[in-house]
């Protein structure tokens, strides 16, 4: 029996409009997030996995974005149809998320103590409101949120922010449960001595140590799922290994779900339960990272598995996958890929986009490992 | 350089330092550039003296003014006195000091009324106008500043003071209905008002405040709004305004305190600029008001050729100029961490 997912996709579609054209971003998307597993998100740059990372959470900027069709029900509500004022509820304490550019994605004008405090302020807050609700097992009962998180007792002073107006910061730092919680924090994601940072901006620290505050403050939070947006693409090799390490260890101890995108197959193999293959803003694979890997069901899976470098073996120039990504605004007819596939045949150009469907036979016995192929049967690795 | 408080210091001092060269420079050329408006010596004693005058009292005036001696050593004599700290007097024997202590604090009230106005409500526009980016609510914010920034002053004064004042049952002259019965230390209406505790008149000045204010801040807020718009929509793709949303704020917060917080930049520093125009561009507003202010003090001097009169206005909007922008240099430093005294 498998247990209730955390979130669930059906059939997620989101366009981009544009002057150029309509882009077709994601194409009837489904996906299931069991509670605690890790689902990687794996795919070349615009193949739409960025965009299935914001989509859920409602993130994306509409316009140009545009949800065409779809359900993402996240415990038992459907963001979708949320309106827009109980978005707010949903995020942070429910769903976090970790951006690709740390040098952006803390804001440059607070200092890193204000931020963090601001989300377990706000998880505190949510935790007062449904106290009893903690009790039963599940954080937060977000199918009866009813109305928006009262924020006034987040606001803070407006203006200082300056060197010269320690003074006014040091009060805000005289909540001692508050600064605990912050420094507890940040030394579960290995920053050694955080007093030091606490006072410091974002501008004064390294990528790999702003990436850290960033994963401190989602998961300070305690959300039921969490997002990770190629969390480690733009930090330099040797951190991002760090960065990587950090997470691995953090996944045993933290009972959260993640959904974790990547273009890099070696970061998902380490990291992932789960791995889904996305292709021109369809998901063309899922199934179990070992099997995938060992078995993969959809040509694209199995070029790009043979494209990535193998730390183990040094033999022969890499293989690289004939032909280059279709345009989203001019999606091949059929399957997007055949025009760069070996094994496609007639059918695949003209038949509309196959469905993800369970492969049979050998690699298939879980019954988990699915492939949206007419020949997933075929496949060999 | 630094960010600490004894940073932020120097940076003061030095920028005040930096005041006195500006000070006699702005002093020198608004001098000589009003004395040879009026070429003719006798033509200046005519002015003062009024039509009637006899050729013997404008001769006697020549001399008392010296008004026949070079014009570089009248500039002189007058920086001399002018450094002793004696602004001159004008010709109605009230000394150029005393006006511009009376009448300048009216022109400041006026100023941080129109400014705070135009920061309340102008910024939020900005803001409106960047979140509804294309739709209906931007085009009418769109229409809203532009259409202010685009009328005339005197034709915006004069729709507010004669069509709109009497429409709203609001008054359109002057600092108060009745001269009030109190003294008038700081010469500022609301202010002086509430020392006096007198509450009826405090309610009576912000009547009399408010329509001039609202006036000259619509008619400035455009640049101000389009400012904060345009910032804020360079700001709201960033990351870190994604990553306040994922944090569960709700938007206005995601709004006004993490994305406003950087935008704000921008916009303060052109705030500091529009604060140094209003000084000087109230003029217009105070005079259909009949507020007795600078501006109508710096008109009567021109209209009378009060020499030493028009160089104390110049003077005083000249230093509030440059005050303002340091205070917006200030602020700029307080609101982005990056930024180092120096």
């Amino acid at each position: 029996m498998t247990p209730e997912p955390v979130l669930s996709i059906a059939n997620l579609s989101v366009d981009y409009v544009a002057a150029a054209g309509t882009f077709h971003a994601l194409i009837e998307v489904s996906l299931d997030i069991p509670p605690g597993r890790v689902v990687g998100i794996v795919g070349e740059t615009g193949c739409g996995k960025s965009t299935l990372g914001h989509a859920i959470p409602r993130i994306l900027p509409i316009p140009p974005a545009r949800i065409v069709s779809g359900k993402v029900v996240f415990r038992g509500i459907d963001i979708t149809a949320l309106p827009a004022w109980k978005l707010p509820t949903v995020r942070g304490t429910g769903i976090g998320m970790i951006f690709q550019e740390p040098l952006n994605s803390l804001n440059p004008a607070f200092r890193i103590y204000d931020q963090v405090a601001e989300a377990i302020r706000i998880r505190r807050l949510r935790e007062k409101g449904q106290g009893l609700r903690k009790a039963e097992g599940a954080p937060y009962d977000y199918s009866t949120t009813g109305k928006s998180i009262p924020a006034s007792p987040l606001s803070r002073p407006f203006l200082p922010g300056g060197t010269a107006a320690e003074r006014l910061q040091t009060r805000s730092v005289e909540d001692p449960s508050l600064r605990k919680a912050v420094l507890e924090a940040l030394s579960l994601v290995r920053i050694n001595d955080p007093e030091t940072i606490l006072r410091l901006y974002p501008h004064e620290l390294s990528g790999g140590m702003r990436q850290r505050v960033m994963i401190a403050q989602a998961l300070s939070e305690r959300p039921s799922l969490l997002i990770a947006d190629e969390p480690t693409s733009a930090l330099d090799v040797t951190i991002q290994a760090q960065v990587l390490t950090l997470m691995k260890e953090l996944i045993d101890e933290i009972q959260t779900s993640i959904l974790f995108i990547s273009h890099d197959l070696g970061v998902i193999a380490e990291i992932a339960d789960d791995i889904g293959v996305m292709y021109a803003g369809r998901l063309v694979e899922f199934g179990p990272v070992g099997e995938v890997f060992e078995q993969p069901r959809h040509p694209y899976t199995r070029s790009l598995l043979r494209a990535a470098p193998d730390r183990s073996k040094q033999e022969g120039p890499l293989e690289s996958i004939p032909g280059s990504v279709p345009s989203l605004a001019k999606l091949p007819s059929g399957c997007a890929f055949h025009p760069r596939c070996a094994l496609a045949t007639k059918e695949c150009a003209v038949s509309p986009g196959p469905v993800l469907r369970p492969v049979t036979g050998a690699g298939g016995a879980s019954g988990a490992h699915r492939s949206a192929c007419w020949h997933a049967e075929e496949v060999v690795s | 350089m630094g960010r600490s408080a004894t940073d932020l210091l120097w940076f003061i001092g030095k920028r005040l330092l930096l005041l006195i060269p500006l000070i006699i420079g702005v002093n020198a050329l608004a001098f000589i550039l009003i004395r040879i408006a009026y070429p003719n010596p006798s033509s200046l004693c005519i002015i003062w003296l009024g039509g009637h005058a006899r050729g013997s009292a404008i001769l006697a005036c020549e001399n008392a003014f010296g008004l026949n001696q070079p014009i570089v050593t009248q500039y002189f004599l007058y920086l001399e006195q002018f450094l002793r700290g004696d602004w001159g007097t004008s010709p109605n024997g009230i000394p150029v000091l005393t006006s511009i202590a009376q009448y300048f604090p009216a022109t400041l009230e006026l100023v941080i009324a129109a400014v705070v106005f135009i920061v309340v409500v102008g910024i939020p526009l900005g803001v409106i106008a960047a979140q509804s980016n294309g739709r209906w609510m931007d085009h009418l914010v769109r229409i809203l500043y532009l259409g202010g920034w685009a009328t005339p002053t005197y034709v915006g004064a004069i729709i507010a003071a004669f069509i709109v004042a009497p429409y709203l049952g609001l008054p359109n002259t002057g600092q108060y209905s009745h001269p009030p019965p109190f003294a008038q230390p700081t010469h500022f209406s609301v202010i002086d008002a509430l020392l006096a505790g007198n509450l009826p008149y405090t309610a009576d000045a912000l009547t009399h405040l408010f329509l001039p204010a609202v006036t000259l801040g619509l008619l400035n807020l455009g640049i101000i709004t389009r400012m904060t718009r345009a910032s804020m929509l360079e700001v709201l793709p960033l990351d870190y305004v994604k990553s306040a949303r994922m944090k569960g704020l709700s938007e206005f917060f995601v709004m006004y305190k993490h994305a406003l917080r950087t935008a704000l930049v921008t916009t303060i520093t052109v705030l500091g600029l529009l604060i140094a125009g209003l000084l000087s561009g109230a003029v217009v507003v105070e005079y259909i008001f009949g507020w007795q202010g600078a501006g109508e003090f710096a008109y009567d001097s021109i209209s009378t050729a009060n020499i030493p009169g028009t160089v104390g206005c110049v003077m005083v909007f000249a230093i509030g100029a440059v005050v303002a922008n340091l205070i917006a240099d200030i602020l700029y430093g307080f609101l982005d961490p990056k930024v180092e005294w120096r």
